[in-house]
């Protein structure tokens, strides 16, 4: 198979892989570039010339120690302004014995996809839920089911156009071509969980620097998904005004001794930062730290909680629930998930992947080798181009395969 | 969807008194009676023309200058409209006496606006009061003489008051067709004072549910920076966030989105009725940001008003750009016993929480968003989440 470059243009760092999928299945990681990301805020860009810099250096690495010739890149997306609606078509069943076939399936497709968004808004995706005849119990295939309506729900995850813009411009600006584009959070869910738990229901929540990003699978189909504009940056945020301190200090002492639940005694009480320099001497007060840190981060998750329970998520989970991005390293933090939202909670790491190096099946790496499973899923695997209409996304995505 | 949640403490009400002074701040003040707001506030006329004042709806009617100078007109000349102003100074404190902030609106150019808008304004500052002043200058063929008063009236007003805008009246001749002549330019400036008096009350008298206070609104015009300049946009129905944004840009007085694109710093305030969510408030907060040069300072503020029906209004101040303040301590023997308070509280019931919230507040106007700085702010069931939430939560952290 013709390898595939993922780019993730992150709010802290920019991650490109070069992957190959083997017979097995499993991902082999070829090449890999990294490089801290300027010019992105809350996941979006905010300074094109700075964030192509990064992902140019990102991707010479990568190409370098994949020895490949990079031209064409599949594009990780996220900001706040991603969300998701379901969106429904329906139509009379063609047969005049009412049983239905695939072309009224396709019917019901399109008519559920020609959905008109607000005007400066794109489609993301669009993902089929499922299919009910005649209003009756939704089903996964009604092909030869007999009935007078067909229709079909689907989830369409869309961003506001001239942020994903940006996005392409900023990838165009380094002359590379953007082969697709996925929402970070399918991304990471594709990369994490196993086709049991989409069936069983799971959530995948993605704390990342800039961006909180989830989606969740229930009943057998990708429920809703979304990105909230909170992260790291603002736990970081927190803790530079709470102790007046700059913000290298409170990004290092947040990832050295940040926790995200409190406790009543901490050894040492007191953390004493020498002075470096430019910067003087600061005493932090380690309970108050975390105490800072569970405020932001139970309020990060009771606002996905509040999302989940929109769509009644949470009671139908059996797969449980999986933390992705940099934040999930942080301490207690699957301890404090699974108390917010009442369900257990994990560390979610890229499934399968193989790599020479160490490292990449870090919680972080999850967008970005999503990437990579997602564009090896659409593809047909004896031409290589992308697979055609109701092909094996639906069921890789859904977790039927 | 989901809508908005109020967050605020309810019982935190200010007293706001909206005063129109001079024929064309009366009239303006008017219109505020007319929109359907207003309600929880008094809104009074001051002028020296008692046919004026019996023609006003306001509710309360405050005759100054009689049997001197003034009588019936101050005829073009501000120093009869003070001398007449600070003759019945016990009348204009007995309309401030029981009020937290001034709304003051005033058509400059006048001789009664611009000569008594100073002495309220001095009188309300006395007392300690916030002090938001709506005006507009005259129009180029009123003449170099009402024009060279309005500069003048301007200068003293923006020195005193806690915050100033101003419309230049030459920007509505493009907004509306000659057919109308005069009075349909007036009644458009009317219209527009009407819609900022009706933001600023607002912002200063609701319980904001995203962060705009009367330190934002000080540092952005105010005692001594110039005055900013001021549009709105509104409409109801489907689409109604997205047609207010859009009659904003496209309306004369930002010069269809023009002044928008060159200022260094914007309030933006979007108020809408009870059924306004939160999508609706968040496509047009990015879509007025989208018009701001990227490197803008702004500040976004919303407010649900239960009184209205299907409705948004969007508001916006631009200026140069921002300044950090330190609060001003207020001049004399003030009534109130926390100085440092941004807005003065009302009544001793809520007097703990309001210093509390006071605090919260004003600690460092542009440092509590730290490195958020100039992205628009996330903003999520009416809670700005840029601001720390151990902040947001009244946290108090050992030492
Ligand atoms: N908004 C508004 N502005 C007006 C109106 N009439 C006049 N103006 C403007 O207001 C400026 C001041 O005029 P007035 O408000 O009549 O002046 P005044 O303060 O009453 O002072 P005197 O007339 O001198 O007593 C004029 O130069 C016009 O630009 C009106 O009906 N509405
Ligand atoms: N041990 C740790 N404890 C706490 N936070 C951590 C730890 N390690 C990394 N982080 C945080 O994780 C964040 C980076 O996560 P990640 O690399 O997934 O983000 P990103 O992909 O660059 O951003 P985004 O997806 O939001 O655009 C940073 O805010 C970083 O501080
Ligand atoms: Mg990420
Ligand atoms: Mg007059």
């Amino acid at each position: 198979m013709i390898p595939v470059v993922a780019l993730e243009i992150g709010t802290s760092k920019t991650v490109a892989l070069v992957g190959e999928m083997r017979e097995d299945g499993s991902l082999m990681i070829t090449g890999r570039g990294e490089h801290p990301s300027a010019g992105v805020k809350k996941g979006e860009i905010t300074d094109p010339e700075g964030a192509a810099n990064g992902a140019k250096k990102a991707l010479m690495d990568a190409e370098n120690g994949a020895n490949v010739d990079i031209n064409e890149v599949v594009l990780a997306i996220t900001g706040g302004h991603i969300r998701s609606s379901v969106y429904n078509g329906t139509a009379p069943v063609c047969a005049p014995d009412g049983t239905i076939c695939e072309d009224d399936m396709e019917e019901v497709q399109e008519l559920a996809r020609a959905v008109s968004l607000p005007a400066d808004r794109d489609m993301i995706h669009t993902i089929n839920q499922r299919y009910s005849v005649d209003d009756h119990e939704p089903v996964e295939n009604p092909e030869g089911m007999v009935g007078a309506k067909l229709s079909l729900d689907i989830l369409g995850f869309h961003g506001v156009r001239s942020i994903l813009m940006t996005a392409h411009r900023t990838v165009e600006r380094i002359q590379m071509a953007v082969q697709d584009t996925v929402f970070s959070g399918l991304a990471a869910a594709l990369s994490v969980l196993t086709p049991e738990q989409k069936r069983s229901g799971a959530v995948v929540i993605d704390l990342g620097a800039g961006t909180t990003d989830y989606v969740a699978y229930a009943g057998g189909v990708i429920a809703c998904g979304g990105s909230l504009a909170v992260g790291g940056d603002h736990v970081t945020n927190d803790i530079m005004l709470a102790f007046n301190i700059p913000q290298i200090r409170a990004e290092k002492i947040k990832k050295e001794h940040g926790r995200a639940l409190v406790s009543d005694h901490v050894e040492p009480p007191r953390l004493s930062l020498p002075a470096e320099l430019g910067f003087p001497v600061n005493v932090v007060n380690l309970r108050s730290l975390h105490v800072v840190v569970h405020a932001r981060m139970e309020e990060t998750l009771l606002k996905i909680r509040r999302r989940l329970e929109e769509v009644d998520v949470l009671s139908r989970l059996g797969g449980g629930v999986y933390l992705t991005g940099g934040g999930a390293n942080m301490k207690d933090i699957t301890e404090l998930a699974t108390s917010v939202l009442g369900v257990p909670c994990f560390v979610g790491r890229p499934r399968h992947v193989l790599s020479l190096k160490k490292g990449v099946d870090g919680p972080e790496y999850a967008t970005c080798c999503g990437l990579l499973e997602y564009t090896f899923r659409t593809r047909d695997p004896q031409s290589d181009e992308p697979k055609s209409i109701l092909g094996s996304l639906m069921k890789t995505l859904l977790g039927r395969r | 969807m989901f809508k908005l949640i109020r967050h605020s403490d309810e019982s935190v009400s200010r007293r706001v008194c909206v005063v129109g002074i001079g024929d064309g701040g009366s009239r303006a003040v008017a219109g505020v009676l007319g929109g359907g707001s207003g309600e929880g506030c008094t809104i009074a006329v001051i002028n020296v023309d008692p046919v004026a004042l019996e023609n006003s709806k306001a509710m309360t009617k405050v005759l100054i200058g009689r049997h001197g100078p003034a009588d019936g007109g101050a005829g073009g000349d501000p120093a009869v409209g003070k001398a007449a102003a600070e003759r019945d100074i016990e009348m204009i404190h007995g309309l401030l006496s029981d009020c937290d902030v001034l709304i003051m609106a005033v058509a400059l150019g006048g001789g009664t606006g611009t000569g008594a808008a100073p002495v309220v304004l001095a009188a309300a500052r006395e007392a300690g009061i916030l002090t938001l002043v709506m005006t507009t200058t005259p129009f180029a063929f009123e003449g170099e003489f009402r024009n060279r008063i309005a500069r003048e009236g301007l200068q003293t007003v923006t020195a005193m008051a806690d915050f100033v805008s101003v419309i230049p009246n030459d920007r509505l001749v493009s907004g509306v067709g000659s057919e109308g002549g005069m009075a349909a330019l007036f009644a458009r400036a009317d219209e527009i004072l009407a819609a900022g008096i009706c933001s600023l009350w607002q912002m200063v008298a609701k319980p904001m549910l995203i962060g705009v206070d009367a330190g934002g609104l000080r540092a952005l015009a105010g005692k001594g920076s110039g005055a900013c300049l001021f549009g709105f946009g509104t409409a109801s129905g489907v689409g109604r966030g997205l047609h207010a944004v859009k009659a904003l840009l496209e309306g004369p007085v930002l010069e269809k989105g023009a002044s928008l694109r060159s200022c260094g710093a914007a309030l933006v305030c979007v108020a809408g009725s009870y059924d306004m969510t939160l999508h609706e408030v968040g496509d047009a907060f990015s879509a007025v940001c989208g018009a701001l040069p990227a490197d803008c300072d702004i500040q976004v503020g919303t407010v649900v008003n239960e009184g209205w029906d299907d409705r948004i209004l969007i508001t916006v101040y631009v200026a140069d750009r921002r300044r950090t303040v330190t609060p001003a301590p207020r001049a004399g023997g003030g009534r109130r016993t926390e100085p440092a308070a941004p807005m003065p509280a009302s009544g001793s019931r809520s007097k703990a929480k309001t210093a509390a919230q006071g605090e919260l507040m004003f600690d460092a106007p542009a440092g509590s968003r730290g490195r958020f700085v100039n992205i628009p702010a996330t903003i999520l069931d009416g809670e700005d989440l840029d601001t720390p939430t151990f902040k947001r939560r009244g946290i108090v952290l050992e030492k």
